[in-house]
């Protein structure tokens, strides 16, 4: 089984991190599961980290869309102009919504660095998958 | 037994021979020299199997060399009982050349005796090798003669670019006086140095796939200089042992240079259609736009969709004009075949049913090589030019109507020496006997100085020189020839026309026929020469006075002469005298003494006043009588009378002044009258045209021939003319033969107490007047009927000098008020820069088509018009006539359907965000319980692990029912909408709300200011309460740090009341969420608790009410929502 450092979850409902954060680790995808309810704090630890370990910079990104204050979309804008170059490997972003609205989805897919979209439920066959198609 | 040696090898061939892909199988028979061979055998060999019996068969196909040692090899495998594999080149049916590989192995039966030999074949021509080396030498000559010759440059280079061969053509090229200076030299002393690198790189790249370069465009420096632009190819090449690298090279520059020019030509055609001042366009061969003038989109774009000449290029002529008529587009394709055409004019109907006259041209335009591309059209509005043309035609027509019909020839001639003519009345035929056509025509034409009478022809050429020169009018009378050669006298008046600069263009005058004045005149001449006869014989008086005496004698006839009774007195000078009219008695004594001091022969014009006042005219002749010595004797002298002579000479002169008086009329009758009526005299070119004989005619008055109403105007006319000597005019009708026929009577005075009427028939110009009228009528009666307002008003004042039933009622305004006033009297433009821009565009343009404006009605409403104005000429006037299509109602049409839309795609909007978000907010808590359902350890019951998952699972239960609580709220503003209205005062809301949230407000210390300038409003109170709720209770849930003040304010702003709640609290970056602010389950603060849903539920319930919420804040100073509500009709 394919295994990676780190995984960063950002959704502003308490349940959901706790569903996902169960799910990653009954396939022991990850060694460190980090999740925000706020994307500005998840920005922030992005830049804290990148700058302190850049070791430890999230391999993949799951991002809801529909947040408070700051929304997906805002955080995606955020995170491509902080980390346009900056970043030595690029994480595997992927969009993690209740939406299944085709609007959505066409709308994660121009951003570039948006590799994935994961409609909920997120199951461990989803996460074995994601794993197999990028990082085996 | 085959070794395994002999396997090993024979499985090797097999392999190459599968390889090869083209295997055949043969056996041959040693005892019987039979031959087995598989298909694939014969294909190989392209030879049926029926040749090829036996092994022998086999060795014929091959060359003679191969045959022998093929057998060889046979015969020494079946002697050493060892297998072969032979190469052979054999002739196929097809004199095709092939290598044929053959292998073998012995068969022995099973006393191992020999049997045979079997094998494989293959072809293995594929190695390839061994043909190109041949085809190589068998081709040096070829391709060194192909080199040599070659048409296009070829060079052979090392990959160094050191040329190693260069063929006459490249020698030529590169103007190097012989092949010999171009070898040895290096490419690059023939290339430019920015392109050394890609040549390089060009050779490496060949060098590295062994195949072509593409062609490469550079320039080449030649031998002389000169540049020259050429394109090569490079190819990897062995010759003569070494890799090397042929290039071939092609001159371009003419090419490149056509290209550059033709593209620029092209550009040019396109810049100058641009911004030609004609309307051309040029399009492609499917009819889409390349480039067109503004002209052309001036004359021809009437849509309301925006269009220029940028944007008009690519879009196809058909798609943006769908009314080309079949057969234009029929003509486009003519044009595309290659055909110009040119139509000078041509019209099509425009949307107001009026014709455009148009000329137009469509020419096909071609690339460098001929080929048409396209079409330029070419296209000019005629309409106006067309429409003078065809006035200048009906005036010309009219014209010539009098003209033609003129007594006498009206004529017009070239300033040469010969006068030719140029114009030429009907009249000539009546006056001459020649028709005009014999004047005009080209050969040898009838000239005036042909047939005017030999002995006038100086005088009259001499009175028209002067007149000439001194630009004067020139009357003149002479005698011409008719066709027939009678001899008849005409009257000529004439001048000549010049231009400003004083050039004589041409003669113009009128001729007419005198010969009968003429005839009178030389009928008074012999009477004179008569009179004088018989005075001599009878009417001669004679008288002698002495001179010693001084006694004077007369004869008899002197008395009678003198009203005397012969002897009635003895004559004295002094009687003579006294008898005399007073001016003549001066010069009377004078003639006297003039006789007796000269002592000539001399002669005296007096006048006699006879003693009953009656005028003689007399002339006295006198002779002195001297004796020897010359002293007087007596004198004697004659008296004649020449009283009637006189007359005649007056008579003439009467006559004459009828002549000039006739002239100036240009007339059809004559009439001469007493003032009183009478008809005295009477001239009538044709007797026929009167009811009445002249000598019928003579002594009756005017009273007896007309109606009173005719007779009384004529008489009062003869008077004025007679008593002003002005001329006046009379216009009458007659019904003469059942049809109404028209006169002008002019009416001039002729003498004391008479006067000259002169009659012209007027039918036709009258007839033409009225009918003109009756055009006019019907204008009128269209403009009357017209469904379209329309005004015509004069251009200099703006007067509105007739309207029609549609205008009066577009403007709500009574007749008598509009006309005579002007539109900015009445008001009717509602904005002036409109009259103004649409006056400068009339003044411009002459006319102006679809104008947009807006028009003031009495009742001061505003109507969007859209306004056609043309100049018209009626009575002389210049006028407008202005149309005016009212479109008011489809502007409003208009509006209400973009407001619909506006309303529509709004409430659209919000459907889609309302099912988006909760669809959202209800799936994430279900798709949460169900992987949570997963979660649960339903064995054990107990495991801690599932107070954790059922936590969650309530916390998303309740999510779930949150978001169904809002759906129901908001569901419920929805249909609140069907509620009624009451009223509502703002006091009474705010305390309610005031003390609903008295904890919070307390706890939060909040300080209200209230100012109510309106007291109430009608409005839904459970909504208004929800609404005041939700904005205080906002207004607390984000204050700052700050004690939290909040204003309150209620007023009228246009046609709304609005609802002002200030606060300084946080407030919001609105720069940042502006477009969210209003939106469901959005939140701007996070560690304030909330869903996000208070702003929308109150911007839905103003919104239900047919209202609007309105926001201003800034961090950390404050918001504002401002409400606004239409005020109610009950409101006041």
């Amino acid at each position: 089984m394919t295994k990676v450092n780190s995984i960063l979850i950002i959704d502003d409902d308490d349940v959901s991190n706790f569903i996902y954060k169960r799910v990653i680790e009954s396939t022991k995808a990850a060694n460190k599961i980090t999740t925000f309810v706020r994307a500005r704090e998840a920005l922030e630890y992005l830049e804290e980290t990148a700058k302190s370990a850049p070791g430890d910079f999230p391999d993949i990104i799951f991002l809801d869309i529909n947040m408070p204050v700051m929304n997906g979309w805002q955080f995606l804008e955020q995170y491509q102009s902080s980390f346009q170059s900056k970043l030595g490997k690029r994480p595997l972003l992927c969009m993690l919504s209740s939406s299944v609205y085709q609007e959505d989805i066409s709308k994660a897919y121009t951003y570039a660095d948006v590799k994935e979209y994961i409609s909920k439920p997120l199951t461990s066959q989803i996460m074995t998958n994601l794993l197999q198609k990028h990082f085996s | 037994m085959p070794t395994n040696k002999h396997l090993e090898k024979s499985n090797s061939l097999l392999l190459a021979a599968r390889e090869n892909g083209n295997l055949g199988l043969w056996n041959w028979d040693t005892n019987q020299d039979l031959l087995m061979l598989s298909t694939t055998f014969c294909d190989i060999l392209e030879i049926p199997h029926s040749k090829l019996q036996k092994l022998e068969d086999l060795l014929d196909l091959l060359s003679h060399d191969d045959k022998e040692s093929f057998r060889q090899v046979i015969n020494d495998a079946l002697k050493g009982n060892i297998s072969f594999s032979y190469e052979a080149k054999i002739t196929t049916a097809y004199e095709q050349s092939k290598f044929l590989t053959f292998s073998g192995d012995c068969l022995f039966d099973s006393n191992h005796k020999l049997v045979g030999i079997s094998g494989v074949c293959f072809n293995s021509t594929g190695n390839k090798a061994k043909s190109i080396e041949e085809a190589l030498s068998q081709n040096e000559e070829f391709t060194s003669k192909l080199l040599e010759h070659s048409p296009s440059a070829l060079l052979i280079h090392t990959p160094d670019g050191i040329i190693l061969y260069a063929n006459q053509s490249t020698a030529n090229l590169l103007q190097a006086p012989s092949q010999q200076d171009i070898i040895g030299q290096s490419i690059h002393t023939f290339t430019k140095k920015e392109n050394h690198t890609t040549i390089r790189e060009r050779i490496k790249s060949i060098l590295k796939t062994g195949s072509a370069a593409p062609k490469f465009e550079q320039e080449f420096i030649c031998f002389d200089g000169s540049i020259l632009t050429g394109e090569s190819v490079i190819v990897p090449f062995e010759w003569r042992g070494q890799t090397v690298v042929l290039a071939v090279v092609r001159d371009i520059t003419e090419q490149t240079k056509y290209l550059k020019s033709l593209k620029s030509s092209e550009e040019n055609l396109k810049e100058l259609i641009k911004n030609t001042p004609l309307s051309l366009a040029m399009l492609d061969k499917d009819m889409n736009y390349v480039a067109c003038s503004s002209k052309y989109l001036k004359d021809w774009w009437v849509k309301d969709e925006e269009m220029d000449m940028e944007k008009i290029i690519g879009l196809n002529h058909y798609e943006l004009f769908e009314d080309v008529r079949e057969d234009w587009k029929h003509l486009h394709k003519k044009c595309l075949a290659g055909e110009t055409i040119l139509k000078e004019d041509d019209f099509f109907i425009k949307a107001d049913g009026k014709r455009e006259w148009i000329r137009w041209q469509n020419t096909p335009w071609r690339d460098f090589d001929g080929t048409i591309k396209g079409v330029i059209i070419f296209t000019e509005f005629i309409t106006k030019r067309k429409e003078s043309e065809e006035l200048i035609k009906e005036n010309q027509a009219k014209l010539s109507t009098i003209l033609e019909n003129l007594p006498g020839m009206v004529y017009g001639c070239n300033n040469d020496p010969d006068w030719t003519m140029n114009f030429a009345s009907n009249g000539s035929i009546e006056l001459t006997g020649y028709t005009p056509e014999e004047f005009l025509r080209e050969d040898d034409p009838i000239s005036f100085k042909k047939i005017t009478h030999p002995d006038d022809v100086d005088y009259v050429w001499r009175k028209i020189g002067e007149a000439i020169e001194n630009q004067e009018i020139f009357e003149i009378q002479y005698r011409i020839f008719t066709k027939n050669g009678n001899i008849k006298f005409l009257f000529e008046r004439g001048q000549g026309v010049f231009d400003k600069n004083g050039k004589m263009l041409s003669l113009e005058g009128i001729i007419l026929d005198v010969s009968k004045q003429k005839a009178i005149e030389d009928r008074l001449r012999k009477s004179e020469s008569n009179l004088v006869e018989a005075q001599r014989v009878a009417n001669l008086g004679s008288w002698e006075w002495h001179a010693d005496s001084k006694e004077l004698s007369w004869s008899d006839e002197y008395y009678r002469i003198c009203g005397l009774e012969p002897g009635k007195i003895s004559p004295s000078f002094e009687h003579c005298i006294e008898m005399l009219h007073p001016a003549d008695r001066k010069k009377a004594k004078e003639v006297f003494n003039q006789v007796l001091e000269s002592k000539e022969r001399c002669q005296l014009d007096a006048r006699i006043i006879r003693k009953d006042n009656e005028i003689r005219y007399v002339t006295y002749r006198a002779e002195l009588i001297t004796d020897t010595k010359g002293e007087p004797i007596k004198m004697v002298g004659s008296l004649q009378d020449v009283t009637d002579k006189k007359k005649a000479e007056l008579d003439l002169k009467e006559s004459e002044n009828r002549n000039r008086a006739l002239l100036s009329a240009l007339p059809d009758i004559i009439f001469i009258l007493n003032v009183d009526g009478t008809y005295l005299h009477c001239q009538v070119p044709d007797r026929s045209i009167l009811l009445l004989t002249p000598e019928e005619l003579m002594g009756k008055n005017v009273k007896d021939l007309f109606a009173p109403e005719i007779s009384s105007q004529f008489i009062r006319k003869f008077q004025t003319a007679h008593d002003t000597n002005t001329i006046q005019t009379v216009e009458y009708s007659l019904n003469i033969s059942g049809e109404e026929m028209y006169f002008e009577a002019r009416i001039v005075k002729y003498k004391s107490r008479q006067v000259l009427s002169v009659i012209r028939d007027i039918t036709k110009t009258k007839k033409s007047e009225l009918e003109a009228k009756e055009s006019e009528k019907r204008f009128y009666k269209t403009f009357h009927i017209s469904p379209v307002p329309i005004t015509i008003s004069h251009i200099e004042t703006g007067e509105l000098l007739e309207v029609n039933d549609k205008f009066l009622q577009l403007v709500n305004m009574p007749r008598e008020e509009v006309i005579g006033a002007s539109a900015i009297d009445l008001g009717f433009w509602a904005e002036d820069e409109d009259r103004t821009s649409f006056i400068a565009e009339l003044g411009r343009e002459g006319r102006v088509y679809g104008f947009d404006g807006r028009l003031r009605t009495k009742d001061n409403r505003i109507k969007d018009v859209i306004l056609s104005a043309e100049l018209i000429n009626i009575d002389n006037k210049n006028c407008i006539l202005l149309m005016i299509f009212d479109i008011s109602e489809r502007k409003q049409a208009e509006n209400a359907l973009i407001n619909l839309t506006e309303e529509l795609t709004a409430s659209n909007h919000e459907l889609r965000q309302f099912a988006y978000i909760t669809s959202h907010n209800l799936r994430a808590p279900v798709v949460n319980i169900d992987t949570l359902l997963q979660f649960l350890d339903k064995q054990n019951l107990n495991n801690p692990v599932n107070t954790e998952v059922l936590e969650k699972i309530e916390i998303s239960v309740d999510q779930l029912k949150s978001t169904l609580n809002d759906i129901i709220q908001l569901v419920a503003i929805k249909e609140s909408r069907y509620e009624p209205d009451e009223k509502i005062f703002f006091e009474d809301i705010f305390e309610i709300v005031t003390k609903n949230l008295s904890s919070q407000i307390a706890s939060s210390g909040a300080e209200f200011t209230f100012d109510f300038q309106e007291k109430y409003i009608m409005l839904k109170k459970p909504l208004l309460e929800s609404i005041v709720q939700n904005l205080i209770s906002n207004a607390i849930k984000y204050k700052s740090d700050k004690p939290l003040r909040i204003g309150v304010k209620t007023y009228t702003k246009g046609e709304y009341i609005c609802m002002s709640v200030k606060d300084n609290g946080k407030g919001i970056d609105l720069s940042l969420h502006k477009d969210r602010l209003f939106g469901m389950y959005q939140r701007f603060h996070e560690n304030i608790e909330g869903k996000g849903l208070g702003l929308y539920i109150t911007k839905s319930q103003i919104e239900s009410m047919g209202g609007k919420i309105e926001a201003e804040s800034e961090p950390n100073i404050g918001s504002v929502f401002n409400v606004y509500f239409r005020v109610h009709k009950d409101q006041n």
